[in-house]
Parts: C-alpha cells; structure tokens; sequence
C-alpha cells in the first residue's frame, strides 16, 4: 500500500483524534445536533480541523524554539479556527455554562500537537491531516446520527441519552481499531 | 443542587482527562493535578482581569494563561511520575479542556455553588477511574504487580474502549444512586406524613 494511503487511514482510524487520541471527546458530548444537520456541521468542523492541522503542523516546523512555542502556535492557529466557525453560525452561545467554543479548542490543538510529535515530511503530513480531517467527520456524523436514535429509542431512564452514547462511542472506537484485542 | 446533575456535568466537562489520561494511577495522579492547578489560576486570572479587559479578550488570556500552565505541568509531570515525556502534549490538553473553566463562569452564583462539588466530583473519579484501568487493565496499582501470575487481566480497560466503558458505567451508577437516593427521601416523607395525620 502506498505510505500516503497507509498515513491517511491511520490518522482516520486507528489514531482517531476523536475517539482514540479523545481530543474532540468534549465536542462529541455536547454538539448533539440531528443527524442531518451534523452532515453540513461535520463538514465544517473536519474542514476547520484539516486546515488548522495543516497550517498549525508546518507553522511549528518552521519556527524556531521548543514546545512553548510549539504550543502558543497552536493556541492562535485553534483560536483562528475557532473563530472562523464562529463566523459560520456554530459554536455559537453556551453549552453547560461555558461558551461553547471551548468545547472545540482542545480538538483542534490536540490535532496540531500529534501531527508534530509524528515529524513527517509534507506529502505525509498533508495525507495525516485529510485523514484527521475524515476521521472528525466520520465520527461526528456518526455520533450525532447515534445519538439521535438514542433519543427516539424506549429505554429504562438510567440509560438513555448519554450513558448509552458513550458506550456506543467506545464500541465504534474499538471498530475503529480494527477491534484489536480480538 | 441536584448531585446527579452536577456529577453529570463534571464528567462531560472532565471527560477529556478522564478518557485520555487514567491509563495508570500516576497518569491520573498527574493529570489531576495539573487540571486542578491550571483551574485554580485560571480563576484567579478572570477574576483580576474581570474590570481590565472586555469579555472575548479575558477568555483568550486565560485560555492561553491555562496552556501554559498546563504545558509547564506536562514537561515537569515525567520528573515527579515514572511518566514517559511523550504524554507531555496530552497533559498540556489537559489543561485546557471546559472543566478548568469552570470558576470563570460570569455568574458569580452560579460559579459559588458549582465549583466546589465539581471538582471534587472531578478528583474523586480521575483518582478512581486511574486506579481500576490500572488494576484491571494491567493487574497492577502504582505499577506494582497486585495480581499473581498468569492471572488473567482484562486488557480492554488499558484501550480506549475501556475508558469509555468506565465513564458510561459510571454515569449508569451515579444515576442509579441518585434514583435510589430520591426514593428512599419520598418514601421516608411518607411515611413522616403518615405519621403525622395519626
């Protein structure tokens, strides 16, 4: 297989930055759009995380100095982001209490992070970060679509709703890792 | 205040440190640590910039004061913890998930009433959720050996999958106990009443 091919499918699934890596855990429980609208979210928010992996990635290699630097790049890149889907309409208002933008900055921070650490050249970083990308909108799409049905399903009171999501996530995370204790 | 609310919340908003980082006990240990320091100062950040700065421009400060705080925490974690300094980055995540804003909340009520359980609803399951991953996942405590050899472990709660399966069974049973807990306050009212009318 060629190694791009090989880079993009690992970050989409066995290094998932949402259910295996968990930086977009946060995000996952508290976006709990319908199904159909989480078609046109993902697609933001994987378009977000592909550029800002992107650009945070190449910034970071290029500046000079340790992981201080390393990490206020990603802090502005992810705040950038944050605010471009800001401007898009999501993201928008509190969630728990919070402004929901934080719920998505780990996420995009994380993503950054990882490619770094991984210290591949630009083709390879460019297939990781469309695999990243994927990997946030498989996962979100199916999460939300997930959740939803949890939503219309009959169950006892002490399962539904979160309980059974996150459960559902840890199997589709297993899925993901191509069930590797089996 | 409803507990079972509250417990709720701490779990999403921690759910971050609880999934990623209580592989083992000091992992958990270290995380905890770092989230409950970089809240703290977090706080006090907003609180002093509270009359300096308008809103946007506070939560970009402290979110930045967080990170750095937290990217502190994670490069001097692996000197203090039989950590590996590959976790650095996950821990410097760590400090900048929703719970360690949880004090900069605007309502000062809300913020008095909250913080407190919150975080030690927070401290209690990370320490708890580090020492059964470990336990069961590696059949050790403080990477001592607590099980005689050749036992078997279940391997799936060092996985991702097992972090979930603990943070969704922990819920299941802080809902349980809230459902328990409001039965038996009912039942007990009842009976005073009964008690009463006779």
């Amino acid at each position: 297989m060629n190694e791009g091919v090989q880079v993009l499918l690992n970050y989409m699934l066995s290094e998932n930055v949402m259910l295996v890596s968990f930086f977009g855990v946060t995000l996952l429980l508290t976006e709990t759009e319908g199904a159909r609208a989480a078609m046109k979210g993902g697609l933001i928010f994987a378009t977000a995380v592909l550029v800002s992996t992107l650009v945070g990635t190449l910034l970071a290699s290029a500046l000079p100095g340790g992981e201080v630097i390393e990490m206020l790049t990603f802090l502005v890149v992810s705040l950038f982001a944050v605010s471009a889907i800001r401007a898009g309409g999501r993201l928008t208002g509190e969630r728990l209490g919070l402004p929901a933008p934080l719920y998505a900055i780990p996420l995009f921070v994380g993503s950054q992070a990882l490619l770094t650490q991984a210290n591949l050249d630009f083709p390879l970083t460019f297939a990781a970060a469309v695999g990243v990308g994927l990997g946030v909108y498989i996962v979100y799409v199916l999460s939300t679509s997930m959740f939803e049905q949890i939503r219309l399903t009959e169950t006892q009171s002490v399962v539904k709703g979160l309980p059974a999501l996150i459960i559902a996530l840890g199997i589709l995370g297993f899925a993901l890792m191509g069930f590797q204790l089996l | 205040m409803n507990l079972s609310n509250t417990f709720e919340k701490t779990l999403i908003l921690g759910a971050y440190p609880l999934l990623a980082l209580t592989v083992t006990a000091y992992e958990a240990t270290a995380a905890t640590a770092i989230v409950v320091i970089a809240a703290v100062l977090a706080w006090l950040t907003m609180v002093w910039l509270r009359s300096v700065l308008p809103k946007p421009l506070r939560w970009l400060v402290v979110v930045a004061v967080s990170g750095a705080i937290a990217l502190g925490g994670g490069l001097l974690a692996p000197f203090l913890f039989p950590l590996s300094t590959a976790i650095t980055t996950r821990l410097a995540v760590a400090g900048i998930t929703p719970i360690v804003f949880t004090g900069c909340v605007t309502d000062e009520q809300e913020a008095k009433g909250g913080i407190v359980p919150t975080f030690i609803c927070f401290v209690g399951v990370m320490l708890v959720a580090g020492l059964v991953r470990e336990a069961l996942g590696n059949g050790t405590l403080f990477l001592r050996q607590i099980t005689a050899s050749g036992t078997a472990i279940a391997g799936i709660m060092g996985t991702p999958t097992g972090a979930f399966l603990f943070l969704g069974a922990t819920m299941i049973v802080a809902r349980l106990a809230a459902r328990r807990l409001v039965a038996n306050v009912t039942a007990g009212e009842a009976h005073t009443l009964q008690r009463g009318n006779r």
